[in-house]
């Protein structure tokens, strides 16, 4: 699915990820740990495409392509999917226009028809079920005025609106509650399929209860430095990143 | 009697003689006003910044617009408008090519907005329309005003508005003309107590726009409500001067002009609020806001607030900068096309002015334009 050889990205004279290795095969969750600063959000950032990060170093190949040559919008159309740490608000854009938009450059990419718009409607309210988003938040302008949950959700619903094969999701599970989190995790766990491939991205172990993943990585310092099964994370629950940075130093 | 005029405004006066106008009725008056007046150029305060050589250096031929009209729209022989300082406004009335006026009764309403189509279709045609509407008291109206200037022409127009009290209007300027059109359009809105007065100028497309709006709040609890955008490309030129002059107490207005410009556009917004001494519990907002779609694109703009009352509630903010990164990545990570997400920002940014309009015919007939031009995307779903 994803191959990330030696990955290396600054922010001005800043080296944020200082090589990083990871192989997700499909259908496989991943889980990515570590403490604040390390580096988690840049490399979700700069998987996504996002300009103001440099890539030093390295390559990433997805599905067979050189996935750093692309814009943000045909690594989109490829299949990757990022949930935003900090999803934006954007004011007068309305979530239904925009959501018609992307996912009809999507399946245009993958040589599918134009959904009708009784078809899209449809598709709009069989995904918003799968995570309890109220009906009327998909007509409103795209995260505005939503509750930090309910900008969560959204990401959600929009993936699950846009079907990627790589799904990354940032921190998706903070700032919810026990039954936020739980939505959004059952949202998740629908769209489990041995084509479909996830990383998510987390501070916490509590996520991993919901979405449990085959392999737990934790990023320190711009680096992967421990590979494990899910009993690493409970581990890392238990005596904290202290242990980590001790191994490291 | 004989006029001593400066020679940059006598070609113009002299070549108004050879087409047979409308008569103002104080056109001596006017003549008599113009004698301390010269071409607008760029070391006057009100046209520093937009430029003026390539009108004057035109070749206009004076001549009658073509007019599609609804009926209540009265040709008049004697034009009435209030004398203007300024070299363009007395021009149109030393020489309307047209004269049309709209009296709505006290205490009629209409729904159904009055249109008024003006188009000049000719190179080098240059017209002179001249519009008077008076709302008696309790009257309440819907009227579109849309100019379509083809080729390069010049279409100098000017418009009166007459509130009296209690009335209502909705008033819809659209201005698609040619990138190579030159248009001047100077409208002095009048309100008395407790009139209501929603003016929108939908600035679609044109070579050369200068828009002057003044609008005096005479009489108390009037209110104000005055809108445009302009979207200028290539070398075009909007230029947007209004004036919001609260002369008595207890009067609100609320203006919002927003622009986006492209390539080598420039654009100029002067907005004037005078709060007069006595103009106590005033309610006065302003906003300007543009984004610069391009390095070479300029934005002039100049608030001005002149406030001599000291109860009032007034605010004004204007702001010219770059699309907002995050939301255009936002969009890209979705699978929008940078272009594509451009355009769904621009049309939100551009409805929020449009969607001021109460006329829904005109919101709809906008947005289907703008958007078959590829100019905005037209609301879905
Ligand atoms: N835009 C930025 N400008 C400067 N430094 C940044 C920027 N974004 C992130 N950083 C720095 O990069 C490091 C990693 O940040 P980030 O990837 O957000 O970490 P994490 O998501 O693991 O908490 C931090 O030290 C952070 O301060
Ligand atoms: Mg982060």
């Amino acid at each position: 699915m994803i191959e990330i050889k030696d990955l290396k990205a600054s922010i001005g004279e800043k080296e944020i990820l200082k090589g990083l290795n990871l192989v997700v095969k499909p259908g496989e969750i991943h889980a990515i740990m570590g403490p604040n600063g390390s580096g988690k959000s840049t490399l979700a950032s700069v998987l996504a495409g996002r300009e103001d990060y440099e890539v030093t170093g390295g390559e990433v190949v997805f599905n067979g392509k050189n996935l750093l040559e692309m814009a943000p919008e045909e690594r989109a159309r490829e299949g990757l999917f990022l949930a935003f740490q900090y999803p934006v608000e954007i004011p007068g854009v309305s979530n239904m226009n925009f959501l018609k938009a992307a996912v009809g450059e999507v399946r245009k990419h993958r040589g599918e028809e134009a959904l009708s718009a009784k078809d899209f409607l449809a598709l709009v309210k069989e995904k918003s079920a799968l995570v309890e988003l109220d009906g009327q938040l998909a007509h409103r302008a795209v995260n505005e005025g939503f509750s930090g949950g309910e900008k969560k959700r959204n990401e959600v619903f929009q993936m699950a609106m846009l079907e990627p094969k790589l799904a990354i999701l940032d921190e998706t599970d903070s700032g919810l509650d026990i039954d936020a989190l739980r939505i959004v995790a059952q949202g998740v766990n629908a769209m489990r399929s041995p084509e479909r491939s996830f990383i998510v991205i987390t501070h916490y172990q509590r996520l991993l209860d919901y979405i449990v993943p085959d392999v737990v990585h934790v990023l320190y310092k711009g680096r992967i430095v421990k590979t494990g099964t899910k009993e690493l994370a409970l581990e890392l629950e238990e005596k904290g990143y202290d242990w980590i940075k001790e191994t490291v130093a | 009697m004989e006029r001593v005029l400066n020679h940059s405004i006598q070609k113009w006066l002299d070549a108004t003689l050879a087409f047979d106008t409308i008569r103002h009725q104080n056109h001596d008056a006017v003549l008599a006003s113009m004698e301390s007046l010269e071409f607008p150029h760029s070391k006057m305060e009100d046209w520093k910044y937009t430029r003026t050589q390539k009108l004057n250096q035109g070749q206009w031929v004076l001549q009658r617009s073509e007019v599609i009209s609804d009926p209540e729209f009265q040709a008049v022989s004697s034009v009435q408008t209030q004398m203007r300082s300024g070299f363009f406004g007395c021009l149109n009335q030393v020489a309307p090519t047209e004269a049309f006026s709209l009296d709505i009764a006290p205490n009629e309403s209409f729904d159904e907005p009055f249109h008024f189509v003006i188009k000049s279709n000719e190179d080098w045609a240059w017209t002179q329309p001249s519009f008077e509407l008076t709302l008696g008291e309790h009257a309440c109206a819907k009227v579109v005003l849309h100019f379509i200037g083809k080729h390069n022409g010049f279409c100098n127009a000017l418009l009166d508005v007459t509130m009296m009290e209690g009335s209502h209007l909705d008033l819809d300027i659209i201005q698609d003309n040619d990138d190579s059109f030159f248009q001047i359009l100077d409208i002095r809105v009048d309100e008395a107590s407790k009139s209501h007065c929603n003016v929108l100028t939908h600035t679609l497309n044109g070579g050369w726009t200068r828009n002057n709006l003044w609008m005096s709040l005479n009489g108390e609890h009037a209110h104000a409500a005055l809108s445009g955008f302009y979207l200028p490309q290539d070398g075009q030129l909007v230029d947007n001067h209004t004036v919001v002059d609260h002369r008595v107490p207890n009067c609100t207005s609320n203006e919002l002009y927003k622009g986006v410009l492209y390539d080598k556009s420039k654009g100029v917004f002067n907005g004037k609020v005078f709060v007069r001494k006595d103009a106590q519990k005033t309610e006065a907002y302003q906003s300007n806001k543009n984004i610069m779609m391009s390095d070479d694109a300029t934005m002039d703009s100049k608030p001005e607030l002149e406030i001599y009352a000291d109860d009032v509630r007034c605010s004004h903010g204007s702001t010219t900068g770059q699309f907002d990164e995050e939301a255009l990545f936002y969009l890209r990570a979705r699978g929008l096309s940078a272009l594509g997400a451009k355009q769904l920002l621009v049309s939100a940014y551009v409805n929020e002015v449009i969607n001021r309009s109460n006329n829904a015919e005109v919101v709809t007939f906008v947005k289907q334009e703008l958007s078959a031009r590829g100019r905005i995307i037209a609301d879905e779903v």
